[in-house]
């Protein structure tokens, strides 16, 4: 077998060749328009282009579609490749929503060590003032860095959840378009290579944030950056369509929008944002991409005849920070929405009781995907932007408290009084809502004009973002890791050395995000590579250390998972079909699930989450002749 | 369906096809001659008549209706 | 499907009674693939209309006079006018394409598709040849990309709407191409309605776009 049998490695060759022709094809059309052959901004911009179709072609996504323009049938494939290793299918296309979200989560739990290694570098850096080993435009590019492959990893890791289970939970054969959905898939690779590649053409120093004209001056990065997250909302947005079509049309009969697993309404909400904000960091990052490339001055306060704003004819950079965040804001809500969901479904089967006001928790979901759409001006309070406009986004900002309460009360209400089993699944939950309730309770601090403006720009945001990712995605995306590894795997993990790393990541993530709050309330700037060592009293070396050490603790939890789940996948004890004695469809097949789900089409006979009441059932998977 | 019926309810698409298009022209005219007569220029007046050339499109010939009705089409 | 057999022949007792007990699996009808098609189409088209709308957004915030007034650059009027008549009358005829194939009007609906085709093809070449005077030998332009935010947004709506009027030209070509080798029947041509749907989009687009860069707000004059 040669190495060309995966996929992965013929996209990679594409996406070499691919970046070749599209810088030969530059060079061409210069020497056809008679200026000088190579140009290195427009040669790696068309080249990154061109490398992002070549992995695609390479790969082989694309192969149905380019067979349907010529009329040529595409019967779907099911099961492993023929002749050729079962397991080869995980590194190559493949249509089942199963190898899919594998193929997802894989691929963000290695975004996220590297996100992670880049954080663990540049917090080194700053347990000490002064600068000991990073320069500054490495520091700024590695915290950018930090953020967008974290925020890629997160997106993978939502991908992964919802393609894997949203299909199994309403019984559906796969997902609505399996091509769509693979190609959703292949789009984050050549993205995250396009990302990495940034590094090494001078990097992009203004964070993740990219807000010009810092970013329509800086090194050729930036271009590769801007095409690498195209890549990933491309993927973003053909998975959330695939995702709404999967969940509106393919329930089976019976199982109304109220009576779905409540995973899947986090999935709904999170995929309306995803579908629609999407396009605008796509289309503010085009514009400032074509603004570095052809001179369009969208963002360019110089006027038409070169004059300082307000000369009629100028662009303005704080309409940049508008589109920016009218995708930016609703992302965070992308990334913790699906964790919610998960809290609130693993709560019930580990509280042995029904869930509390399930409609109510619904409804929170898509009402904070709403809200999530009215306030991203809270992110420019400080931005000279129009001072009638604060009042507004500070309201709107603290109304997104309201559903967000609603699902805290509802978690109380499901545990109160249950039977509760602290399985590591279980622990990371509740570590998810004590973390999530740092993050919560610290972001009307920031939402509230007054409080923002000292604060704003400050480690405390910092801090705050962070407890809300930990607590909206991490700790739930770890839950969930824990929960289903035995339904993907049909071993279970070892239960000791999850409850460890339970144990050492959340009193580390504790220190880490109230240390951060504290040197930022010290006076701590973020992105900002050295620091003041008197500032707290000339406590803050001590504060920074200790976030520091907690950072290296977290890191150490996660490679424990990760070894925990290398050990056990293959010869781990039977973890037989339904370990958690759970209602969801997903457990009432066997482990591993079979390469076609359900055997018959799923019957909706009771709710879903009746835990603890006698002789009632959420699904059969029996047809009715079996009855 | 009768021969008869179904010839008559293609005469009727045909001709429905011709009488958007139709509409949309007049109203594409009515926005540029409204766009230089003063006081009729207004962003509210040329925004509305966008908005109805865009729902006689998405009504009559991109069928909006047919993604939630059950029908056989 | 004969791994699947195996795998699920064993849990039922009784095989012949339905033909999930093959193996086989449900396969959804020809219809239920096209609602499921068309509302992703749809929710393509809701995707998509937020791009064309933060370009919109961009346009009302960029394009102000001295006081705030909303403004817009002097363009061509007759070039705008001609091209928006010419995008008119081609959805009209994408639209005789799909009913004629839906009443199985062979001859019809393909010389509807070529002529669609080719009055998409003219509104290309009015805005790159007479609005953008890429060739200045035959029509010169009125604004470069480079004049401040005129040139920018002017480009930039129309660069993005023309891309997609390319594309839907070769879509649409190549749904002739497979029509005329017979692909198509009055009861199955999801294909032809999901470009038919997507051009009259492109259309919608332009329906906005139009007003927005050639007739609101007042004229200012922009310096080269």
């Amino acid at each position: 077998m040669s190495l060309f049998t995966l996929g992965i490695a013929r996209g990679l060759v594409g996406q070499v060749l691919g970046m070749v022709i599209g810088m030969l094809l530059t060079c061409a059309v210069r020497i056809l328009l008679g200026w000088e052959a190579w140009a290195a901004e427009p040669a790696w911009t068309v080249g990154a282009v061109c490398s992002i179709i070549g992995f695609l072609l390479g790969v082989g996504s694309l192969d149905d579609w380019l067979k349907w323009t010529k009329g040529i049938p595409t019967p779907l494939h099911h099961g492993p490749p023929v002749d050729k290793p079962a397991w080869t299918r995980y590194f190559s296309v493949d249509y089942n929503h199963k190898v899919i979200g594998v193929q997802y989560t894989v691929w963000g739990i290695l975004l996220l060590m590297v996100g992670g290694t880049v954080a663990m570098i540049f917090r080194t850096e700053l347990a000490r003032s002064g600068l000991q080993f990073l320069g500054l435009d490495l520091y700024n590019s590695f915290i950018g860095m930090h953020g967008m492959i974290m925020i890629f990893a997160i997106l993978l890791g939502v991908g992964g959840m919802g393609n894997y289970l949203v299909p199994l939970m309403i019984g559906a054969e796969d997902m609505a378009f399996p091509r769509l959905n693979a190609l959703g898939f292949w789009f984050n690779v050549p993205g995250s290579i396009l990302l990495l590649l940034s590094l090494f053409v001078g990097g992009w120093d203004a964070g993740w944030t990219a807000y010009p004209p810092l970013s329509a001056r800086g090194p050729i990065g930036y271009q590769l950056f801007f095409l690498g997250v195209f890549a990933i909302g491309l993927s973003s947005i053909v998975g959330s369509l695939n995702l709404l079509v999967t969940i509106l049309r393919m329930r089976p009969a019976g199982m109304s929008l109220f009576r779905m697993p409540i995973f899947c309404w986090a999935v709904f909400a999170t995929s309306l944002l995803q579908l629609t904000a999407t396009q605008l960091i796509g289309t503010s990052f085009l514009m400032v991409s074509v603004q570095r490339a052809i001179g369009m001055g969208f963002f360019d306060p110089r006027g038409i005849l070169g004059e300082v704003s307000p000369m009629v004819g100028g662009g303005d950079p704080v309409l940049f920070q508008h589109l920016f965040w009218f995708y930016s804001h609703p992302a965070v809500y992308i990334f913790v929405l699906p964790g919610l969901g998960i809290v609130s479904e693993l709560l019930p089967v580990f509280s042995r009781k029904p869930l509390f006001g399930y409609k109510w928790i619904a409804l929170s979901s898509l009402a904070i995907g709403i809200v999530g759409f009215i306030v991203w001006g809270h992110h420019m309070f400080v931005s000279g932007y129009n001072d009638i406009l604060r009042i507004p986004f500070m309201y709107a900002t603290l109304l997104v408290a309201i559903p967000t309460g609603v699902k805290f009360f509802s978690w109380l209400g499901t545990i109160w009084g249950g039977k509760i089993h602290f399985d590591t699944p279980m622990l990371f939950v509740l570590g998810a809502i004590s973390v999530f309730l740092i993050g919560g309770l610290t972001g009307p601090i920031l939402a509230t004009v007054p409080t923002d403006f000292p604060l704003h720009d400050s480690y405390f945001v910092v801090g705050h973002f962070h407890a809300t990712m930990f607590g909206g995605f991490v700790f739930p995306f770890f839950a969930a890791l824990y929960y289903w590894f035995p339904k993907v795997t049909g071993r279970m993990y070892n239960e000791t050395l999850g409850k460890i790393h339970f144990f050492i990541m959340t009193p580390a993530f504790w220190v880490q995000t109230l240390g951060q709050m504290g040197v930022g309330v010290m006076g701590m700037r973020r992105r900002i590579a050295d620091y003041d060592p008197t500032l707290g009293a000339g406590q803050i070396e001590n504060w920074q250390l200790a976030v520091t050490i907690a950072g290296f603790a977290i890191a150490f939890g996660v490679l424990l998972m990760l070894w925990n789940f290398f050990q056990n996948a293959e010869v781990g004890v039977a973890a037989g079909d339904n370990p958690w004695r759970s209602r969801s469809p997903e457990w009432q097949i066997p482990s591993p699930i079979p390469e076609h789900s359900f055997p018959a089409p799923l019957r909706v006979v009771g709710e879903p989450y009746d835990y603890g009441l006698a002789d009632s059932g959420y699904v059969t998977t029996a047809s009715p002749g079996d009855d | 369906m009768s021969e008869q019926s179904r010839t008559k309810r293609k005469t009727a698409i045909y001709r429905e096809g011709i009488i958007v298009a139709i509409t949309l022209a007049i109203l594409t005219l009515v926005e540029y001659y409204a766009a230089i007569t003063p006081p009729f220029d207004s962003f509210a007046i040329l925004m509305i008549l966008a908005l109805l050339k865009g729902i006689l499109v998405v009504n009559y010939f991109m069928h909006i209706r047919s993604v939630w009705s059950e029908d056989e089409h | 499907m004969t791994a699947t057999a195996i795998e699920h022949g064993h849990e039922h007792g009784h095989a012949a009674d339905d033909h999930h007990h093959t193996g086989e699996v449900d396969l959804p009808t020809y219809l239920e693939y096209t609602r499921r098609n068309r509302l992703g189409m749809w929710l393509f088209f809701a995707s998509e209309a937020f791009l064309f709308l933060a370009l919109l957004v961009t346009r009302f915030y960029l394009w102000r006079g001295p006081h705030g007034e909303v403004v817009r650059p002097e363009l061509d009027q007759f070039a705008g006018l001609v091209v928006t008549a010419v995008l008119l009358l081609s959805s009209y005829f994408m639209n005789r394409a799909e009913v004629s194939i839906a009443n199985d009007k062979r001859t019809d609906f393909l010389v509807s598709l070529l002529i669609t085709a080719g009055l998409g093809t003219a509104f290309l070449i009015g805005v790159v040849v007479w609005e953008w005077g890429m060739f200045p030998s035959i029509v010169k332009g009125h604004l470069k990309p480079t004049d401040g935010v005129f040139g920018a947004v002017v480009f930039g709506m129309t660069g993005m709407h023309a891309l997609h009027v390319l594309s839907g030209v070769v879509l649409i070509l190549n749904v002739w191409w497979l029509g005329r080798k017979g692909h198509f029947s009055s009861e199955r041509h999801w294909g032809v309605e999901a470009c038919a749907i997507y051009w009259h989009y492109v259309d919608l687009v332009w329906i906005f776009f139009y007003p927005a860069i050639y007739l609101i707000g007042s004229t200012i004059e922009v310096p080269h």
